[in-house]
C-alpha cells in the first residue's frame, strides 16, 4: 500500500563529505610519493622526472580504463602487454649500436632509462587504478602499494645505514635518538595517514575492513622479505647515480679538522676518483702513479694537505684506469667478477694502492699491500705493489678497541676481512661454495649475529672488541676468528663511517703447541676437504714441497704441522720481499715468483705458501685483511692504517681451527716506512671510545631494541592468528545456527529470525541498506515463501504490545520456528544457484553479511 | 476549473441558499432526498476488526471511483482516521477533485438534524472573503433578528480547491478552522463538526498571482501528497469505464460508511493500536537528524511528531495490524515530514533527503533487532 519508490540511497551523502573534492589530487600525491620512494634509489633525476610523469599518466589512464566497458581480463592484459613492449624497446635502444650511433651514447642511455621508467610506472599504476575504480574494495592494493613504497625507503635505514635524508638522520643522532627508529616512525606515520585518507575517500565499511588486510600483508612481507638484503640494495646501486654519490657517504666529505690532514687528502682523492673513473683517459697511468709516489716519498704526512690538489689531479687521470686496465687486459680476473664491480673496486684499490707498506721491522708487516686488502676491501691484485714508505700508507682506516687484554702469539694482530680459498685461473679467489669459509662474515651486522663454524676453543681466548671504521668498507673485519658480531652506535658520525662489535676466539696458544695436531676438520665432507687442498696443475710445487719435507727427521716427517712449518721457515730464508716485483702479465704469478726471481710481496708469499701446503695435503687458504703490529697498540686501542693491509696463509688445524702461519722474509728490498703517528692514533682512539664508556652494553642495547622484536615468530603468530580467527568465526556461525534450539522463548523470535537471516545470506539474500524487514520479507518470499511468516513473527515480537498475553503468540513457539527453519532450508535447497551457495555455506564469515 | 467531470450535483457552496430549511423538513420524517443522509444508527464500532471494516468499505468505494490512485487513497484514508488534513499538489486534470468528491460521497451523515452537510467545495479566488468560507450573520426581516448562516466549512469533507489562489486572510480563516475545528464569526465562536476534513489542492506550476502558503500554515496539514500521473493501463481502464464512473453516485451495491462509524473507529484505533517505544525513538531520531542535517534549515517540529503518531496507528490499522511497525514509519515519513521542513537553497529533491534520513534511522532500528 505504500507508494512505490526507490530505497533511500544512504551512500550518496558521502559525495558531500569535505574530503570529496580533494580525493583525486590526494590519491595522486600518495601514489606519486610512493612511486618516488620506490624508485629514488634506482634512478637519476631524469628517471625521477619520468616516474612523476608516468604516475600521472598511469593514474589518468587507469581511471579511464576502469570506467570503460572492457572486460577485466583486458584491463589486466593491456598494461602487461604495454609494459612488455615499452621495456623491450627500451632495452633495444641501449643494446643496438645503431641508436647510440645516431644520437650519441648518452642520449641512448637516457632514452632507454626513460622508456624503462615509463614502462615500470605507467603500466602497474594504470592496472592498479583501473581495478580499484572497478572494485572499490581493492583500494587496499593501493594502500599496500603506498606502504611498500615507504617500507622500501625506510627499510634501507635499518642496521644504521643513515643514508638518505641526512638532515633527519643527523638531527636524530644529535638528539640521541636512534635514527632508524625515527625514520621508521616517520614512515609509519606517513603510511597510516595515507591509508586513512585513501580509505576515507570511499567511506564505506568495506574499505575499512580491507584496511585490516594491510597489517596482514605487511606481516607476510616482513616474514618473507629479506629485509637486510633489501637494505643492501641502495648501496649496490650507488654508483649508478653520479649525482648522489657524494651525498651517500657523509663521512667522506672533506670536513676533517686540522687534527689529521691526511684524512682530508684521502677523502678528496676518493671522490675525485669516483668521478674520474668513468671518464679518465686510458694509458699513461704507469708514469703518473710512479711520478706521484716519488713525489710523496719525501713528504711528511702533515704536508699531505698541501699536496692534495696535485694528488687529485694525478689520480683523476691515471689511477682508476690503470687498475681497471690491468685487470682486464693482463690478468683476466675481471671476468670472474661481476662487471660493475670493477669500477668501484678500481677506485678503492687505487686509493690504497698508493700506500706503502708499514712497519719494516716485522717481517709479516711487509706484505701489505698494494692492492691486497685496502679499505673498502677491493679485490687484490698481484701487480702494482705500493711503495712501502709512501705517506698514504699511514692513512687511518679504522680503530679497533679491544675489550680484553690480549697479546697475540705471533706479535701481530690479524684482522681478517676476506679469504681466498677457491682455485681461480691465476690465483686463489673468494669462495663460491656455500659450505666453505663460513667463518668469515660477509655483511655488516644489522643485529647481534652469530657466525657459523666457530673454531674449537681450546687453544683460543675469547676477546671482545669494537671496530670503528674511519672509511667505509665493503665487508666487516674483525680479529681472527670472530664468532659473533653486533652493531654498535657510531660514536661520531662526522668522523667515522660505522661501528660494530665483535667477539672473537683469538689464538692464544703458541704455534709450538700445535706440533702434533692433525689438520683438517673431520666433519668436512670429502669434497670440501679436497676443495681446500686443490692446487694448480704444476708439478714443481709438489716437487719443491717434497724436497723440503725430506729434510725433516723421518719420525717427524709425518706431522703435517711440522711439514707446514718447514715450508714456512724455508720461505722465510729463501725469499725476498719487494713491492716492485709484480710478476704481472704471466700465466701463474705465483710460480713466476717462486721459481723465478723469488722476489715478491705478501700476496705472492701467501699464495706460494698455500700452494706448497696444499701439495702436502694440508688444507689451507689465503687470509686477507689487516695485520697490525702488536707494538703499535696504544693501550686497548689499535689503529689500523691503510698500510696494514696484508694477505697471509692460513691452515686448518683440528685442535684450533684456521690458524695464521705467516711468512716473515728476512730479505727486504723496500725502504722501511715512516713510523706511525702516535698522536693521531691516540686522538682517534679517544674519539672512538668517547661515547661508549662504561655503559657499553646500554648503547648497543638501545638501537638493538626494535630489532630484537623482529625475532618474534611471525610465521607462527600469523598462523595462530588465522587459525584463531577462523575458529572464532566458525564458533559464532555455529552458535547462531544452533541457538534457536536452546535460547529462552523470550528471545526466540530474535535468535531464530537471525538464524534464518544467516541461511538467507548464505544464498545471497541480504537485506538492503534502509530496507525494512517487511519489504525484505516480501522480496525473499517470492522464492522462499516460508520466510514471510518468520518475518511477521519477528516484526510482531519487535513492535507488538509486549503486555499482551503469552498465550497464542506464534512467535514464541519453538516448534513452529524450528519447523519454519527446516522448511526454509528445504526451500533453499531447491534454489538454482548451488555452486555459490556451497561456497557461502562453508565460508566462516557468511553471517557477517546478514543484518 | 478543469476537473469538474464528476462535480457533485450541488452547486458551489458559497452561493448555496441556506440548507437548514429543507433539512428541517426532512427531520420531520419526510423521506430523505439524499443517499448521504440517514436516520438509522449503524452498529457501534468497538473492536479493531470492525474499525478496519469501516475503512475497507471506504477504500473499496474510493478505488472504484478513482483508478490508479490506490496509494493516494490509502493516504487519505489514513488522514481521515488520524483526524488530519490533506494537501494535494498536482497538475490540473489529475483527479484531485474527483478523489475529494468520491470521499465525500462515501460518507453518510447519520445526524441529519444538524447544520452539517457531507461535503462542500470552495473554489478559492483572489476576491474571496473570509465570511464566504466561515459563514455570516444575516438579518431576517420576518423575525427582525439576525441569524447565522453557516459557510461551507460546516461540512464533513471540505474540498478547498486551489487554496493558494486566495488572499492570506481567507487562508488564515480556513487555517484557524483546520487547527481548532471552530470558526469565529461576529465574535461568536461556533464549533465545526467532529469529523472535519479539509482536502486542499494547489497547482505547483501555475503560480502567477497566487499566495503561496507559508510553512507555518503548511504545518497544519498532516500530509502533503504529490500526485503523479497515473499509469497508462489505469488510464485505459478509466477511459473504458468512463460512463460507469459517471453514474458512480448511483451504485448502491458499494457500501458507504456513516459519520459515527468513522468517529468510533478513531477512538478504537487510538486505544487499541500499540505504538512501541522503539517507534517513538525512531521518530525522535528522524527529527534530530532533520535538525542536524545541513541541507535542512529548519528541522521537524515536535508537533509533527505528535501528529505522526495517529497517522502511524491509522496505517497499521489499515494493514490489519494492532501495532505500528517500522514499515509504517517508512511509508509515511516523506508525506509527514517533507512539507514541514525548510530546505537550504539548492536542495532540489527534498523527498530524497527525508527518505535518506529516515532510511538511516530505520537501518539503525533494524540492526538493533537481531
Amino acid at each position: 500500500m505504500s507508494p512505490p519508490r526507490a530505497r533511500p540511497d544512504t551512500t550518496s551523502g558521502n559525495e558531500q563529505s569535505p574530503l570529496a573534492w580533494a580525493r583525486h589530487p590526494l590519491r595522486l600525491l600518495v601514489l606519486l610519493t610512493a612511486s618516488l620512494a620506490l624508485s629514488w634509489e634506482l634512478t637519476s633525476w631524469l628517471g625521477r622526472a619520468t616516474v612523476v610523469l608516468g604516475v600521472v599518466v598511469g593514474v589518468l589512464l587507469g581511471e579511464r580504463l576502469g570506467r570503460s566497458r572492457y572486460r577485466s581480463a583486458v584491463l589486466a592484459c593491456g598494461p602487461l602487454v604495454g609494459f612488455a613492449l615499452v621495456s623491450l624497446v627500451g632495452d633495444l635502444v641501449t643494446r643496438f649500436e645503431l641508436v647510440a650511433g645516431l644520437f650519441g651514447s648518452t642520449t641512448a642511455l637516457s632514452l632507454g632509462l626513460v622508456l624503462r621508467a615509463t614502462a615500470w610506472t605507467v603500466a602497474p599504476l594504470a592496472a592498479l587504478r583501473a581495478f580499484t575504480v572497478r572494485r572499490p574494495g581493492l583500494v587496499f592494493l593501493e594502500v599496500a602499494f603506498a606502504a611498500a613504497g615507504f617500507a622500501a625507503l625506510f627499510a634501507s635505514h635499518r642496521g644504521g645505514v643513515l643514508a638518505r635524508p641526512l638532515w633527519l638522520g643527523d638531527w636524530a643522532v644529535r638528539h640521541g635518538h636512534d635514527p632508524a627508529t625515527v625514520l621508521l616512525m616517520v614512515g609509519g606515520a606517513a603510511f597510516v595517514t595515507f591509508a586513512l585518507l585513501l580509505a576515507a575517500e570511499h567511506g564505506r565499511r568495506t574499505s575499512w575492513l580491507t584496511l585490516l588486510a594491510v597489517p596482514i600483508l605487511a606481516l607476510v612481507l616482513v616474514m618473507n622479505a629479506d629485509l637486510e638484503r633489501l637494505a643492501q640494495l641502495p648501496r649496490a646501486s650507488d654508483r649508478d647515480q653520479p649525482l648522489t654519490a657524494h651525498g651517500d657517504r657523509p663521512n667522506q666529505l672533506p670536513q676533517a679538522p686540522e687534527a689529521d690532514s691526511k684524512q682530508t687528502t684521502g677523502r678528496g682523492e676518493r671522490q675525485d676518483e669516483r668521478e674520474g673513473g668513468g671518464k679518465g683517459e686510458k694509458g699513461e697511468k704507469g708514469e703518473t702513479s710512479e711520478g706521484k709516489s716519488k713525489d710523496g716519498d719525501g713528504r711528511h704526512a702533515r704536508d699531505a694537505k698541501n699536496d692534495a690538489s696535485n694528488d687529485e689531479k694525478g689520480q683523476r687521470e691515471g689511477r682508476p684506469q690503470e687498475v681497471n686496465e690491468g685487470r682486464e687486459d693482463e690478468r683476466g680476473d675481471a671476468s670472474e667478477r661481476p662487471q660493475e664491480r670493477g669500477e668501484s673496486e678500481g677506485h678503492d684499490t687505487d686509493a690504497t694502492g698508493e700506500r706503502p707498506p708499514d712497519d719494516p721491522s716485522r717481517g709479516e708487516g711487509q706484505g701489505e699491500g698494494e692492492n691486497a686488502p685496502p679499505p673498502p676491501s677491493e679485490a687484490p691484485d698481484l701487480e702494482d705493489p705500493p711503495p712501502r714508505d709512501s705517506p698514504q700508507n699511514r692513512e687511518p682506516m679504522a680503530v679497533v678497541l679491544l675489550g680484553d687484554d690480549y697479546e697475540p702469539p705471533g706479535q701481530m694482530f690479524y684482522l681478517r676481512q676476506e679469504t681466498w680459498s677457491q682455485l681461480g685461473d691465476h690465483r686463489l679467489v673468494a669462495t663460491t661454495r656455500p659450505d666453505a669459509d663460513r667463518d668469515v662474515p660477509i655483511e655488516f651486522p644489522a643485529r647481534p649475529t652469530a657466525i657459523a663454524d666457530a673454531p674449537p676453543e681450546g687453544a683460543r681466548k675469547r676477546i671482545r672488541g669494537t671496530v670503528t671504521l674511519v672509511h667505509q668498507h665493503r665487508r666487516p673485519f674483525a680479529l681472527e676468528t670472530p664468532v659473533s658480531m653486533a652493531p654498535a652506535r657510531n660514536p661520531n658520525p662526522k668522523r667515522f663511517a660505522r661501528a660494530y662489535k665483535f667477539e672473537a676466539l683469538a689464538q692464544k696458544a703458541p704455534h709450538g703447541s700445535f706440533v702434533s695436531s692433525r689438520v683438517g676438520n673431520p666433519s668436512w665432507s670429502d669434497d670440501l676437504r679436497s676443495y681446500y687442498t686443490r692446487m694448480p696443475d704444476d708439478a714443481r710445487f709438489t716437487e719443491l714441497a717434497k724436497k723440503l719435507v725430506e729434510k725433516l727427521e723421518p719420525k717427524r716427517r709425518a706431522l703435517p704441522f711440522l711439514q707446514a712449518l718447514t715450508v714456512k721457515l724455508w720461505m722465510d730464508e729463501q725469499l725476498t720481499y719487494s713491492t716492485r716485483h709484480r710478476h704481472s702479465g704471466v700465466a701463474d704469478p705465483t710460480a713466476d715468483f717462486l721459481f723465478g726471481d723469488k722476489t715478491g710481496y705478501c700476496v705472492h708469499f701467501a699464495h706460494a705458501a698455500v700452494y706448497l701446503w696444499r701439495s702436502l695435503g694440508i688444507p689451507s687458504r689465503v687470509g686477507v685483511g689487516y695485520a697490525v703490529n702488536a707494538e703499535a697498540r696504544e693501550g686497548s686501542a689499535l689503529m689500523v692504517q691503510s698500510g696494514d693491509a696484508h694477505a697471509w696463509p692460513e691452515l686448518y688445524l683440528e685442535d684450533a681451527g684456521w690458524v695464521v702461519l705467516d711468512i716473515a722474509p728476512k730479505k727486504i728490498l723496500d725502504k722501511p716506512p715512516p713510523p706511525s703517528d702516535r698522536d693521531v692514533q691516540r686522538k682517534l682512539a679517544e674519539l672512538a671510545r668517547e661515547p661508549e664508556p662504561p655503559e657499553d652494553e646500554d648503547t648497543t642495547a638501545k638501537p638493538l631494541a626494535p630489532k630484537v622484536k623482529l625475532h618474534i615468530p611471525w610465521r607462527k603468530l600469523l598462523v595462530a592468528l588465522l587459525v584463531g580467527s577462523l575458529l572464532v568465526l566458525y564458533g559464532i556461525k555455529a552458535w547462531r545456527r544452533l541457538a534457536p534450539r536452546v535460547v529462552p522463548r523470550r528471545s526466540l523470535p530474535r535468535v531464530a529470525y537471525r538464524a534464518a537471516l544467516d541461511r538467507l545470506a548464505e544464498v545471497g539474500y541480504v537485506r538492503g541498506e534502509g530496507e525494512t524487514r517487511e519489504a525484505f520479507g516480501r522480496r525473499v518470499a517470492e522464492e522462499l515463501p516460508s520466510f514471510a511468516t518468520m518475518t511477521d513473527w519477528h516484526v510482531a515480537d519487535q513492535f507488538a504490545d509486549p503486555a499482551r498475553p503469552d498465550h497464542g503468540r506464534d512467535e514464541r513457539d519453538r516448534r513452529r520456528w524450528l519447523a519454519a527453519l527446516a522448511t526454509l532450508a528445504s526451500e533453499r535447497r531447491s534454489l538454482a544457484k548451488t555452486r555459490r551457495a556451497w561456497l557461502m555455506r562453508l565460508s566462516p564469515a557468511s553471517f557477517l553479511a546478514s543484518k | 476549473m478543469t476537473d469538474d467531470l464528476h462535480d457533485a450535483p450541488e452547486p458551489s457552496s458559497h452561493d448555496l441558499p441556506a440548507r437548514e430549511a429543507p433539512r428541517e423538513e426532512e427531520a420531520d420524517g419526510a423521506p430523505l432526498r439524499s443517499k448521504h443522509v440517514t436516520r438509522e444508527k449503524s452498529p457501534p464500532v468497538t473492536d479493531l476488526e470492525s474499525a478496519f471494516n469501516v475503512f475497507a468499505r471506504m477504500r473499496e468505494r474510493l478505488r472504484a471511483a478513482v483508478k490508479g490512485r490506490d496509494d493516494v487513497i490509502d493516504l487519505i484514508l489514513v488522514a481521515v482516521l488520524a483526524d488530519g488534513h490533506v494537501l494535494l499538489e498536482d497538475f490540473p486534470g489529475s483527479g484531485k477533485t474527483t478523489l475529494a468528491k468520491a470521499l465525500g460521497d462515501c460518507i453518510v451523515d447519520d445526524e441529519p438534524d444538524d447544520a452539517i452537510v457531507t461535503i462542500r467545495r470552495i473554489q478559492f479566488t483572489p476576491d474571496l472573503l473570509p465570511s464566504d468560507v466561515t459563514g455570516t450573520t444575516i438579518f431576517d426581516p420576518n423575525t427582525n433578528r439576525f441569524f447565522f448562516r453557516p459557510g461551507p466549512l460546516f461540512a464533513h469533507v471540505v474540498l478547498a480547491d486551489e487554496i493558494n489562489r486566495t488572499s492570506p486572510k481567507v487562508q488564515s480563516a480556513l487555517l484557524e478552522a483546520m487547527a481548532e475545528k471552530q470558526v469565529t464569526v461576529d465574535n461568536r465562536t461556533r464549533p465545526l463538526d467532529e469529523l472535519f476534513l479539509v482536502i486542499a489542492t494547489q497547482n505547483p506550476l501555475d503560480v502567477a498571482g497566487t499566495f503561496p502558503l507559508p510553512n507555518a500554515q503548511l504545518d497544519r496539514f498532516l500530509f502533503k501528497i504529490r500526485m503523479t500521473h497515473i499509469a497508462p493501463q489505469h488510464e485505459l481502464e478509466l477511459l473504458r469505464s468512463f460512463r460507469d464512473l459517471k453514474r458512480l453516485g448511483d451504485r448502491p451495491e458499494l457500501p458507504r460508511v456513516t459519520r459515527s462509524e468513522i468517529l468510533d473507529a478513531r477512538v478504537v484505533m487510538s486505544r487499541a493500536v500499540y505504538v512501541d517505544e522503539k517507534i517513538h525513538q525512531t521518530l525522535v531520531g528522524i527529527a534530530s537528524r532533520t535538525r542536524a542535517d545541513e541541507r535542512i534549515l529548519q528541522g521537524a517540529s515536535t508537533r509533527s511528531l505528535v501528529l505522526a503518531l495517529p497517522a502511524l496507528q491509522a496505517r497499521a490499522l489499515l494493514a490489519r495490524r494492532n501495532y505500528v511497525t517500522a514499515e509504517d514509519v517508512d511509508a509515511l515519513a516523506v508525506q509527514i515530514f517533507t512539507h514541514r521542513l525548510e530546505f537550504a537553497p539548492g536542495v532540489t529533491e527534498p523527498d530524497t533527503v527525508v527518505r535518506q534520513l529516515t532510511g538511516m534511522e530505520l537501518e539503525r532500528l533494524a540492526r538493533g533487532s537481531v
